[in-house]
């Protein structure tokens, strides 16, 4: 089995701590994602985004899709899933993900499954800070089973 | 049984604490049935009730699916979701 690093972090996220994370010699293929926090949404001026999240059980989650990916794109994918919560300004770094593969084609459309997984599956939640002061949680998706 | 509730996101934002606690005169309890029963108390305001209803409940570890079985312990509502 690949190697895998999923965490739910208060910590401050760097590509250089993660590329030494996931690096190694034997896959050729390696794709970073990375979700920063952006100036604004809807028209609205952003000027800090709160994420809220619950650690173990979100740490689980990210292994599942994680597993997933091992079955749909081989065992050998080495795979990095780092989300942080609490309140990041403006260009902080929100999500890191790595997928490490002997191929581009399996490197890509893992990030691609990873992160649209996360945005459906992962219990996170947003609150928006606005510069008129407001503040307002997003809309999100439901996990009800 | 006794029922430890954590509240997240926004569903926090319509009560005073963000953990409840409650003692109930059954020993289980569905999940569906747990969340029609939380919105029926006096402390849930009416205008949280939708949102409660489009919340999973959860343990430390998993999502529970609305036939699960609930005990005792400690039981995190989750409101819709956005990671990333």
């Amino acid at each position: 089995m690949g190697f895998v690093h999923c965490e739910i972090t208060d910590d401050v996220l760097t590509p250089a701590k993660s590329w030494e994370l996931l690096q190694n010699n034997t896959q050729g293929a390696i794709i970073w994602f990375l979700g920063n926090v952006r100036d604004h949404n809807e028209g609205q001026k952003v000027t800090a985004v709160t994420y809220e999240g619950v650690h173990s059980l979100g740490e689980n989650v990210l292994r599942k899709i994680c597993e997933e990916c091992h079955e749909k794109w081989g065992a050998d994918l080495g795979l990095l899933v780092s989300h942080r919560v609490g309140t990041l300004g403006v260009g902080e770094t929100s999500i890191i993900i790595g997928v490490a593969s002997s191929h581009r084609v399996a490197a890509y459309e893992a990030s691609r499954y990873i992160i649209e997984q996360v945005k459906l599956r992962l219990p996170i939640w947003k609150k928006e800070h606005y510069a008129s002061g407001a503040q307002a949680w997003l809309r999100g998706n439901s996990l009800n089973g | 049984m006794k029922i430890d509730i954590k509240l997240f996101g926004q569903v926090k934002d319509y009560f005073p604490t963000q953990q409840l606690e409650f003692v109930m005169e059954k020993d289980s309890i569905t999940v569906e049935e747990m969340k029609a029963w939380l919105t029926s108390q006096a402390l849930c305001p009416e205008r949280s009730r939708a949102l409660i209803q489009d919340s999973a409940l959860a343990t430390d570890t998993r999502v529970l699916q609305s036939q699960e079985v609930i005990s005792q312990g400690v039981l995190f509502v989750l409101p819709p979701v956005c990671g990333g």
